[in-house]
């Protein structure tokens, strides 16, 4: 993966971690620089959370892996300093109170802005004695995004941050992560399902299946590597000859996508584009199909 | 206070509440009760440091008893709520070390709330005298009634200090005990907390047919520890025998106390290496303990 700065954020080489006989992660290699917005990208069960359990030092793993300089395993407390963490909206505890919550992250965080994330909630309809019991989802998520957004982190993952929001607080979400917390210093990586609605935020994606990294490119230059052919009558099969990774029909055109062939190749037989991430997603996961 | 303490009081609020209810019902009794006492006119000196140390006690005792169980209850549920509801993965996105969370709860246990409820006693204890005394000005009790004495009172809350001291230390292996339990068990902690101890005295009075287990149990679960057996004797003898001559009341207790014995012995020490095991235990499993 293309990178800003010469030090990555995170370097993992032969990551691996097994359930029992389940390999969850099978000694995969990235490199993550910083700067970058990278969405991890898979189905359930392909090792999503078990990569980010590892880099948060959350859990134990084989193969080598540097987060910001550091293994994970061993300096976990120091490392959470400079990285933030979204698992998903549920987390935060309904005992807490919103004025809690912020004596606490003052108190523990030597990088916490207390006033930036009072600012940030009085944009917001929560209220400072509310319980996370009396919020509701989307206001809960408000309240982690105002503790972390005032949080001078240099990594930030999140972990579907946004499951069971609704359209509205997941727009309201992304737009706040961009506008107010995202510069070039700051790297954020994130998995979710919801793969159409981060398609423009993402510079870097990385997929990932069965436990094992099957595309890993900056999205820049997705469109050199892979094409999308929507087939002119008539030249589905010539076109099939060049061995397409995946076809499929939309509105009775066939749509071809192929990896590593030229424009020059592919023009004769239809319209060519990029495809998009999530298009391009279902074809690598689904691989062939007749 | 640092934060991390201040945190475990507003989760658990039965640690202050608890306490704090039951000495305002203390307070309420002293207002309202009626007591019935038998006239004393002659009380010896010591039977009246006697009555003076029972009735220190007995106030205290009851708020330590309700801050145990409370506690108890406390020591089992903390690390174990946190994963329950997942916000373990909240905590745990914050620079704070595993060591750091499980010694701040266990701090809250064994320091925190036992300081905590001896001052709350000791407020209380002054409170409901200061009642007695309003109320015996109004022809409530006897006016014999020894409910001044501030040496006597003095040594018998120094007396009170220092087992208190001895008791956290004793049952010090207990609390961690809890907390492994608390960061171990996927679900039903109280089982967990409980089973594996009796599994064990069962199978070694079946297996080799001895009792050891079931001794060291009982050894940390009575109140009259080994150390403390020659003091507990005194307090018992000195609470059923105010009549007799030979009254031995708390405060006398207190002036020939040898201290060194009750927390320079091997089982106390042996206690104490099983409690910092089992706290290491506990924060290995809070450090890596995957809950999926």
């Amino acid at each position: 993966m293309t990178s800003t700065s010469d030090t990555p954020v995170i370097a993992a080489r032969g990551l691996a971690k097994s359930y029992g006989k389940l390999r969850a992660l099978d000694g995969v290699d990235f490199t993550v620089g910083a700067g970058r917005i990278v969405g991890l990208i898979g189905p359930n069960g392909a090792g999503k959370t078990t990569a980010l359990k590892a880099i948060l030092g959350l859990a134990q793993f084989d193969g080598e892996l540097s987060v910001l300089g550091r293994n994970p395993s061993t300096a976990r407390d120091a490392l959470m300093q400079d990285v933030c963490f979204i698992a998903d909206v549920a987390v935060l505890p309904k005992w807490l109170r919103v004025s809690q919550a912020l004596d606490y992250v003052a108190g523990v965080h030597p990088r916490f802005d207390r006033a930036r994330a009072e600012g940030f909630l009085k944009t917001t309809d929560i209220r400072m004695k509310s319980r996370v019991r009396e919020l509701s989802k989307g206001m809960v998520t408000q309240l982690h995004l105002a503790l972390i957004l005032a949080i001078d982190a240099r990594l930030l993952v999140l972990d579907e941050p946004t499951l069971g929001l609704d359209l509205l607080f997941r727009r309201q979400f992304y737009d706040t992560l961009l506008n107010d917390y995202f510069d070039k210093d700051r790297t954020i990586l994130l998995t979710t399902h919801q793969v159409e609605e981060i398609e423009n935020l993402l510079t870097d994606v990385l997929f990932i299946q069965h436990g094992r990294i099957v595309l890993d490119s900056a999205v820049e230059s997705l469109g050199e590597r892979y094409r999308q052919l929507t087939c002119a009558p008539g030249e589905v099969e010539r076109a099939r000859a060049l061995q397409p990774f995946h076809s499929r029909e939309v509105f009775g055109r066939t749509a071809l996508f192929f990896e590593g062939r030229s424009d020059a190749e592919l023009a004769p037989f239809g319209e060519l584009r990029t495809p998009s991430i999530a298009d391009l997603f279902v074809a690598k996961m689904q691989g062939a199909t007749p | 206070m640092p934060i991390l303490i201040r945190r475990e009081f507003w989760e658990h609020r039965a640690l202050w509440a608890a306490p704090l209810a039951m000495a305002v019902i203390l307070v309420l009794i002293a207002i309202f009760g009626h007591f019935e006492m038998a006239t004393m006119t002659a009380l010896t000196t010591e039977q009246a440091r006697a009555i003076m140390g029972v009735t220190v006690w007995a106030m205290s005792l009851v708020l330590f008893l309700i801050a145990g169980i409370v506690l108890s209850f406390y020591l089992l549920d903390c690390l174990y709520a946190d994963r329950r509801d997942r916000s373990i993965l909240f905590w745990k996105s914050l620079p704070v070390s595993d060591a750091a969370t499980v010694l701040a709860k266990f701090a809250v246990a064994i320091v925190v709330v036992p300081l905590g409820v001896f001052l709350l006693a000791l407020v209380t204890d002054l409170a409901v005298r200061g009642i007695l005394t309003l109320r015996t000005g109004a022809g409530l009790m006897v006016e014999h009634f020894p409910l001044w004495d501030g040496w006597a009172w003095l040594q018998t809350q120094a007396l009170l200090a220092l087992l208190l001291a001895a008791s956290l230390l004793w049952y010090s292996p207990l609390a961690a005990y809890l907390l492994m339990v608390s960061a171990w068990a996927r679900r039903n902690v109280m089982m967990w907390a409980v089973v594996p101890p009796v599994v064990l005295a069962l199978v070694e009075r079946l297996a080799i047919g001895s009792s050891h287990v079931l001794g060291f149990l009982s050894d940390r679960l009575e109140p009259a520890f080994p150390a403390m057996a020659g003091v507990e004797a005194q307090v018992r003898a000195s609470m059923v025998t105010l009549h007799r001559d030979q009254i031995v009341s708390m405060p006398r207790l207190f002036e020939q106390l040898d201290v060194a014995p009750i927390f320079l012995n091997i089982q106390m020490l042996l206690g104490l290496v099983a409690t910092a095991a089992l706290l290491y235990a506990a924060i290995r499993l809070r450090r890596w303990r995957d809950d999926g």
